[in-house]
């Protein structure tokens, strides 16, 4: 597996066309040696405070996802408009690009160190892409400094990193149980889809029908 | 995204317009489950109930979309007059449904139909940015919302003056805020509020033949259609096809569907925007066709004499607006290439040098390189091409695969779902592209200064 520099990147963009990342609004300020910035999206969803004790996961869909809107709350913003991030605060947004990977392409997220340094992390967890990923990247959006930091569309707090390697044969667009797959938008977490719930909701079941059966 | 097999819909006409309305009360239904779904709504106890309530309605008003599939797309299908009936009856059950959307008690986030007429206003056309108020009543207000309130009061007997503030308030259905391509609508009244402000009905009654609501009705269709084309044509004609159906019951009036779908027709045609009287003429055009074929009266001397008044219109919205930035017939080409392939059309790709694989590999100092990159820039889309190139894929790639899906041996939901998929997906695109072209202006413009 090796890192993409600057002109093979612009190579798989604009001639060999498999990788898409649009709009790039100016080539010349995003590319790096080995990476591409990518900029806020003009969408976030903030957390906030609710009277419900926890969230469930192992209540039918429907409750939970209502359950879970309780908790959120989403924003278009204008690129003239900011959105606060206060210190503490939690927030999800995405990039403004576009982004579709090949088959033997994979990319990490990672920040910028103008932001680090303001304290803002723009992912937690989810910080690399898949082969063969489709749609936008959502950025996991932490103010761990103690000022608020004003966020507009259009602003570079991330970079791109590319690495080769052998194409996969279950890329991203392909792979089962894919959650978040071609998403336009910044969406919630969809924990309760993983199929692990399904078994402990099972193995309730099991459970319960095992205490109210009869007795030997 | 699915292959569509179904032979391009190049006009509608009187064979294919019950299949075409079927696709916009489908959408429209389709739109209309997806706002009773949001949980913001589920999670409070007047919402779900609401919502509960609401759904029981839209599964009526699919069971008679469903009994009409047979009768719409089977090989041999039935009088136009009675499958258009029919449909007529599902559009009213849902406008019904969609009266009561308000009753869920939610507040309806804008999201992206808010940046939509600023975008247009960054491009440069001097427009008042309006105030959205997503609204679905029977009765709402369809102009300015502030004009009509003082005028709905003074026939109560109370003088109001108008506010301090010159920004319109504007209502936008409730279901349309899922739909980018409805939003082109929006400019209607939009553009009645440039009329009136500019009195530009009064300056064109000299030269026009025209009564004074003829004209002034003129004058809206000429500013809007300057402002994004002829999309505002078909937002307007696919919402009139819909209402025209929900509001005819038996029988449907035929010459009055056809004139709903004119517009819709004339959305078809690939090009440019020209001018005024350009369009008007291919509409005209296009309402020979159907009104031959759908037994309507001859209006060509009519017709001839707002051509005229369309020409004198031309030269006086030219003067006061720039003229939409359109895109050509090979660009429509690659935007609707784009979406089938699932992605956005915010920008059009750059054209590259012949000689550009070379310059890049040679480019291996920074001097070298950069100026390989000058020739590298995206061409960033204007609303009235994403709309055009929206418009022209809706045409080309949803109606035929409405079609193809409905006419499938297959249960309801099992040919309803993959639609919403695709009508879904269609409007993310959309809005990605309105979004990140919004953006990209925004940054190249002061690169550009």
């Amino acid at each position: 597996m090796s890192i993409l520099n600057e002109r093979q990147i612009l190579r798989r963009l604009l001639i060999d066309a498999d990788v898409v990342v649009t709009p790039i609004v100016d080539l010349a300020t995003q590319l790096g040696p080995t990476s591409l910035d990518v900029r806020l999206g003009t969408r976030f969803q903030a957390q906030k405070r609710s009277a419900l004790p926890y969230i469930e996961p192992l209540q039918d869909e429907q409750a939970l996802r209502a359950d879970l809107a309780a908790y959120t709350q989403d924003y278009v913003v204008l690129p003239t408009e900011p959105y606060v991030l206060h210190p503490g605060d939690f927030a999800l947004a995405c990039t403004l690009e576009f982004i579709r990977l090949p088959a033997d392409l994979s990319a990490r997220l990672e920040g910028r160190s103008s932001w680090g340094r303001l304290g803002l992390q723009i992912h937690s967890t989810a910080g690399f892409i898949d082969p063969g990923f489709s749609g936008v990247i959502t950025f996991e959006l932490s103010n761990l400094g103690k000022v608020p930091i004003p966020l507009y569309p259009g602003l570079r707090i991330g970079q791109l990193c590319f690495y080769t390697g052998e194409a996969s044969a279950i890329p991203y667009r392909t792979k089962k149980l894919t959650k978040y797959a071609g998403r336009i938008a910044p969406m919630g977490s969809a924990f309760y889809l993983d199929p692990e719930y399904r078994a402990i909701r099972h193995e309730q079941q099991a459970e319960q029908d095992r205490a109210d059966g009869p007795v030997n | 995204m699915q292959n569509v097999t179904m032979p391009y819909i190049e006009r509608t006409n009187p064979g294919t317009l019950p299949a075409a309305a079927f696709a916009e009360v489908c959408e429209r239904l389709i739109r209309t489950q997806s706002l009773l779904a949001d949980p913001h709504h589920l999670s409070r106890k007047q919402g779900s109930a609401m919502a509960r309530l609401l759904q029981a309605g839209l599964h009526a008003v699919g069971r008679q979309l469903d009994a009409l599939r047979r009768p719409i797309f089977a090989p041999e299908p039935d009088e136009p007059a009675r499958t258009l009936s029919g449909l007529g009856i599902a559009s009213a059950g849902l406008r019904q449904v969609q009266a009561h959307l308000g009753y869920l008690g939610s507040r309806w986030p804008l999201g992206t139909s808010d940046l939509f007429v600023r975008k247009l206003v960054a491009e440069g056309m001097p427009l008042p940015v309006p105030t959205l108020c997503p609204v679905d009543l029977p009765e709402a207000t369809t102009g300015e919302i502030g004009a009509e309130l003082r005028e709905r009061l003074l026939e109560a007997g109370l003088w109001t003056a108008p506010p301090a503030s010159d920004s319109p308030v504007l209502v936008i259905p409730t279901t349309d805020l899922l739909d980018p391509l409805t939003w082109a609508a929006v400019l209607y009244p939009l553009a009645a509020v440039v009329v009136e402000r500019q009195d530009l009905a009064s300056r064109l009654r000299g030269p026009s033949r025209l009564d004074e609501d003829g004209v002034r009705r003129l004058c809206v269709a000429g500013v809007a259609a300057r402002l994004v084309g002829e999309a505002t044509f078909a937002a307007r004609a696919s919402k009139a096809l819909v209402a025209r159906l929900g509001g005819e019951s038996a029988g449907s009036d035929l010459g009055l569907l056809a004139q709903a779908s004119e517009p819709y027709a004339l959305s078809l045609e690939t090009g440019g925007y020209g001018s005024l009287t350009e369009c008007f003429r291919r509409r005209l055009r296009e309402q020979g066709a159907l009104g031959s074929a759908w037994g309507r009266q001859d209006r060509d001397a009519e017709d001839q004499e707002a051509l005229r008044d369309w020409s004198v219109l031309d030269d006086f919205v030219a003067a006061g607006l720039p003229a939409p930035q359109l895109p050509t017939a090979e660009d429509v080409e690659r935007l609707v290439a784009l979406l089938a392939d699932g992605r956005p059309i915010n920008a059009l790709p750059p054209l590259l040098p012949s000689n550009f694989g070379t310059r890049l590999e040679e480019g291996a100092d920074a001097d070298r390189f950069y100026s390989v990159l000058a020739h590298a820039g995206e061409r960033p889309c204007s609303l009235a091409t994403i709309l055009a190139g929206g418009w022209q894929y809706k045409m080309r790639h949803s109606l035929p695969l409405c079609a193809t899906l409905m006419a499938a041996d297959r249960a309801w939901n099992d040919a309803l779902e993959p639609y919403a998929a695709h009508v879904h997906e269609r409007s993310a695109l959309l809005q990605q592209s309105i979004e990140g072209a919004y953006v990209q202006q925004v940054f190249t413009r002061w690169k550009d200064q």
